[in-house]
């Protein structure tokens, strides 16, 4: 039992590991470049990068081995140090160095990474162009001498380092740092080898690390769908505040409907089964399946008009609870032909076993037969189809919503499909498979308590 | 067919003994509800062939002047918003139907079939993998899955090149949630046919594993194949409606889907006609797949034949 | 010796089946008499209606697709055909018992031995609790279930084939029953285990004065068990007669050949005997005598293939139906249920 257990769990998480394979395939390779739809038009192309890296969409795809440009403060060996544009210059930026404090956080030594990513084979001969962006470096709205393209660092303990990077531009004549001819060695060299240095910043390539490598949109998608942070393209929030506030709506609706949805569904079915080959029987299965053969959308249209007939109160959902009412009625309605055939044929199959006749032959009275032989021998199947449907719990009825207007998150998903908001439908993929799973999970373990066939096996 | 169907010494010196397929196709014909559903089913591919002949300018056929007429002589149903006429719009919506049912079965019954009969015939690695790819799939709930992948496929051409927006996108997501079932079955099948003592002996005279996959196995399994092919076209049917609505399914023809999905905002004003007609389209052909799909089984799973 | 009384006669039983190919006739009228406190046996090849037959005593051919469409069956006298659904369950488990072939699955997987059996004691002898459990430990313990008290409480997959079938009879004398039909209890069972059980009811058989109806293929068991024997062929009895004379000097050329193909100990060094061709199809059954395209005798004789033997007793509490046997002319058409057609004798004895 614990090694059956054990398995099952091994399997479980397994199948868990392959979801996430599957939601970075579908939503992760083929999100594409969709910065252009959530920013304004007239984004510039640092906003657009920020935006990027804010959703780790600047990293690769699987593993990062890129080198990178560092500058290491070494004069304290801890605390932060301070970059500065030169007024009128943004050769900060366009190094990729952010404008602003950096923090330590206890590092034996700050560093700060140059250009927003690195090349994959990134050395002193590289092109400047591989680390930095290709924007000017001076602001020419400034009056009075044209600004030099300059940073100035100021260290942990009060001390000052200005960087001219003019040499780099002089070279080529650009009015980028990209555009010219300069390499990242000419960089290093400027700045290692300047007179105010004194040891003080340290600039040089970084080396592979296995931490590194693993800085890629695949190893933060694994990381996001596990603990549900990643943030919504769209909304600019975290996705377990989005999902816990839609879930209610969607649990609203559907706890009510399934539950009554499998009691009439179990009722019908029994009954149909106690009457097996008869008129009942036939006339049940009959309309079953014309049930079945109505899309799903008429039900509600026709369910909407008629209520707004006969009780316009409660199909217009003047208060939040006469809301839920229609909805709900229509969703058992629509499932309750497929459910009742299904439930019918389990129960007919349990009903030809043998066991039916060796208590038929005892002279049980078939009704008892029926409900407490059958009905005790058809419970693993009707668990595991009660289980099938846990997911529909949380995400809720994506038509039904839609149609009623319902913030649940079966509308989050169809809202998310349009805007192509992928975070959302990569965690809403996810949840409702691992809670499949973890039904599946729980199945098993109840199969294994409560039927003494696979108890002792 | 009966050449295919494993034949015992009993069955040779019996009078006249009949295969498992002459005995279902002589059942078939002799039941006349699966017949009139053969008929139905023939009549609604007659009818989305021919419109897809006659009426492909429908789509550009405005005509302001009659819009939202009742119905007449001159337009059975009356007409939309743009005066084109409902009737036509209906046989057309026969073609999206029928093409999306017919070309999900055609991708998802094979693969099912292939994929079940060698998981189920060789084991090992090959199943290991064949399961994995079926449980990490079925984890997912179809309606997402569905979802999932038209979402994935709208981004652009897949691979660059191959363009999934279209009805072949939409049939290979279709194929793809509804593989799975068919494979399942399939693969337990075979995993039963294979320790039959006529594939034992088969493979004691040294058939090799394609030779009575192809002989032994396929024939015994082809059954549930066309079962699921039948029942399947009725999820397909079922599923374009909503992704219609959902806004997933194809745009710039008519379709059952987008008549019934845009039949909402009518109802209201109480015009019923495009709703009830498509309702009415899918509902006898549905109908009829699904009792053609009860009858075959009927007729073709062995182990219900006897009970 | 003095005849016993008959408990359960079955006269001119015909139990139909519809299916979608036609109309099988299962049973197509079979007569005979159970005597107090005898073994019956009801022999054949498998689809030869003997389980229908026994399925129909009790009432319970699945409908549709079955239905008993003529005879009676009596049970002392009262044609339980005619007995409503609910005194009809009285009797079922109470004055007639039955176990069935396949113990694995005539068992409910899913309650224990003891609550199988405790549902018997409830419903015949209104016994629950405490008592019902002692009843049925006492009820293991008699049919040679060893630790009775802890088997009580097992499922019936932790129990051998043998176990099972035990827990089956057990369960069968619950109800303290007259009739106990035993439908093949033998044949899902290794051969040791077999004896046992045929020994098992044979001892229960002699202390409970029970009368048992033994429905089985095998020609060994009947030999060991059975006091008279029926023999079954495409729905009607070909011959019955006590054993000793059935299986010493079989009448029907069916019946020969069946004895013929039993493999004996010591003969090994000739060909087993078959009999040629197969169980003829339920749907259509050959014209005349049902036997006549496998037997020797009959396969070209004009009456055999168009005209139906029916059964006549051919000597003394020995009946036949076929035109070939040894004196069929003279023999008379009388009822193995007992009484002539017509009524006019009383009951008649079968044995010794």
């Amino acid at each position: 039992m614990p090694a059956f257990l054990i398995r099952r769990l091994l399997m479980a998480l397994v199948t868990l590991a392959s979801v996430m394979l599957l939601t970075f395939l579908l939503f992760g390779l083929t999100a594409g470049d969709v910065s252009a739809q959530f920013l304004p038009a007239q984004a510039t192309r640092g906003q657009r990068q920020e935006w990027l890296r804010k959703h780790k969409l600047d990293l690769p795809l699987i593993l990062n081995f890129n080198r990178q440009v560092t500058l290491t403060d070494r004069t304290s060996g801890r605390g932060d140090f301070i970059v500065q544009d030169e007024p009128g210059s943004s050769a900060a930026s366009a190094l990729g160095l952010e404008p602003g404090l950096t923090e330590g956080q206890g590092a034996a030594q700050v560093t700060r990474t140059l250009g927003s990513q690195g090349a994959s084979w990134l050395d002193a001969r590289s092109p400047l162009r591989a680390i930095a962006a290709d924007r000017p470096w001076a602001d020419r709205a400034i009056k009075g001498t044209p600004p030099r393209p300059a940073v100035t660092f100021t260290f942990h303990d009060g001390s000052r380092l200005t960087l001219d990077l003019s040499p780099l531009t002089a070279r080529a004549g650009a009015a980028t740092l990209a555009g010219g001819q300069a390499t990242v060695g000419d960089l290093l060299a400027l700045i290692n080898n300047h007179p105010d240095n004194r040891g003080r910043l340290d600039a040089g390539v970084s080396g592979l690390s296995a931490a590194g490598a693993f800085n890629s949109q695949f190893f933060w998608h694994l990381r996001n769908t596990i603990t549900f942070e990643g943030e919504s393209f769209k909304y600019q929030l975290k996705l377990t505040d989005i999902i816990a506030e839609r879930a209610r709506y969607s649990l609203a609706l559907t706890v009510p409907s399934l539950a009554l949805g499998w009691l009439l569904a179990m009722t019908a079915a029994s009954l149909v089964a106690y009457y097996r080959g008869g008129l009942v029987d036939r006339l049940g299965v009959l309309l079953c399946v014309v049930g079945m053969c109505v899309p799903i959308l008429v039900y509600m249209i026709v369910g909407q008009s008629v209520t707004l007939e006969l009780a316009p109160r409660a199909a217009l959902g003047v208060t939040p609870w006469t809301n839920i009412y229609v909805p709900v009625a229509i969703a058992v309605a629509a499932g309750l032909g497929g459910a009742v055939r299904f439930y019918r044929t389990i129960m007919l199959n349990e009903v030809r076993q043998d066991y039916v006749r060796t208590a038929l032959a005892k002279g049980a009275p078939l009704p008892h037969v029926l409900f407490a032989h059958v009905l005790k021998n058809c419970m693993l199947p009707i668990l595991t189809s009660l289980v099938a449907s846990v997911p529909f719990l949380i995400l809720g009825s994506l038509v039904i919503e839609q149609f009623f207007g319902i913030p649940g998150l079966g509308s989050l998903v169809r809202t998310s499909v349009t805007d192509r908001d992928a975070p959302i439908m990569a965690a809403i993929t996810f949840l409702t498979a691992a809670v499949y799973i973890v039904g599946l999970l729980v199945t098993d373990v109840l199969y294994a308590l409560f039927d003494p066939r696979i108890r002792l096996r | 067919m009966t050449a295919l169907s494993p034949t015992t010494p009993d069955d040779l010196a019996a009078p006249r003994g009949r295969g498992l397929w002459a005995d279902a196709a002589r059942r078939l014909r002799r039941d006349r509800s699966a017949m009139l559903c053969l008929g139905v089913i023939l009549l609604y591919i007659g009818v989305a062939v021919g419109a897809a002949a006659f009426l492909g300018g429908w789509n550009e056929s405005y005509d302001y002047a009659r819009a939202n007429e009742d119905p007449s002589w001159d337009f059975w149903l009356g007409t939309d918003n743009f005066g084109r006429s409902t009737f036509q719009e209906l046989l057309l919506g026969a073609k999206v139907s029928l093409t999306v049912a017919l070309l999900t079965n055609l991708i998802a019954v094979p693969l099912g079939i292939a994929l079940g009969a060698l998981a189920g015939y060789y084991g090992g690695v090959l199943d290991d993998l064949i399961v994995w790819l079926l449980a990490t799939l079925a984890a997912v709930p179809e309606m997402i899955r569905l979802i999932a992948l038209r979402f994935a496929f709208s981004t652009g051409p897949l691979f660059g090149f191959i363009d999934m927006s279209g009805v072949g996108g939409l049939c290979l997501a279709l194929a793809v949630t509804s593989w799975i079932g068919t494979c399942r079955y399939v693969r337990a099948e075979t995993m039963k046919i294979r320790q039959l003592d006529y594939v034992l002996a088969a493979r004691a005279i040294g058939t090799s594993g394609p030779g009575i996959l192809a002989r032994h196995v396929l024939p015994n399994v082809v059954h549930i194949g066309i079962i699921n092919f039948s029942l399947g076209m009725v999820g397909a049917i079922m599923a374009e409606v909503v992704l219609t609505y959902l806004g997933l399914g194809l745009t710039g023809q008519p379709s059952w889907g987008q008549m019934i999905a845009h039949s909402q905002a009518k109802v209201v004003v109480g015009q019923w006609r495009q709703l009830a007609a498509a309702t009415t389209a899918i509902f006898f052909l549905v109908l009829a797949l699904n009792i053609l799909g009860d009858r075959l089984r009927d007729a073709l799973d062995p182990r219900l034949k006897n009970a | 010796m003095s005849d016993p009384a008959t408990l359960l006669a079955v006269r001119d039983l015909r139990t139909e089946f519809r299916t979608d190919d036609g109309l099988v006739r299962a049973v197509d009228g079979v007569s005979f008499a159970l005597p107090t406190g005898r073994t019956f046996a009801l022999v054949g090849e498998s689809g030869c209606g003997k389980s229908v037959t026994a399925h129909s005593i009790l009432r319970l051919i699945p409908n549709p697709p079955g239905r008993i469409v003529a005879g009676r069956i009596e049970l002392e006298g009262q044609d339980i055909l005619a007995l409503p659904e609910r005194r009809m369950r009285r009797l079922r488990g109470g004055r007639i018992a039955m176990i069935f072939q396949e113990p694995q699955s005539c068992l409910n997987p899913v309650f224990t031995c003891g609550r199988q059996i405790g549902e018997s004691l409830r419903l015949h002898r209104k016994l629950t609790g405490r008592a019902a459990r002692q009843a049925a430990i006492d009820l293991l313990a008699r049919v040679g279930i060893p630790d009775p008290a802890r088997r009580y409480g097992e499922y019936p997959h932790q129990l051998s084939g043998g176990m099972k079938q035990r827990v089956m009879i057990a369960m069968a004398l619950a109800g303290r029953p007259q009739l106990l039909i035993a439908d093949e209890p033998t044949t899902a069972l290794d051969v040791t285990i077999q004896a046992q059980i045929l020994e098992l009811l044979r001892a229960i058989q002699a202390q409970d004065n029970l009368t048992v109806l033994l429905i089985t293929h095998d020609l060994a068991v009947v030999a060991e068990t059975a006091h008279q024997v029926a023999v079954m062929y495409a729905g009607k009895i070909v011959e019955l007669a006590a054993t000793p004379s059935v299986l010493s000097s079989p009448l029907h050329p069916y019946t020969q050949g069946l004895l013929r193909s039993v493999p004996r100990l010591g003969h090994g060094a000739d060909r087993l005997y078959a009999i040629p061709g197969n169980v003829p199809n339920p749907l259509s059954f050959p014209p005349g005598c049902r036997f006549h395209p496998r037997c020797r005798l009959g396969r070209d004789d004009a009456t055999c293939r168009t005209v139906g033997p029916p059964l006549r007793e051919v000597a003394g509490g020995h009946w036949c139906a076929c035109w070939k046997c040894p004196g069929f002319e003279a023999g008379l058409e009388t009822d193995p249920a007992g009484g002539i057609r017509g009524k006019e004798t009383g009951i008649r004895g079968f044995l010794d």
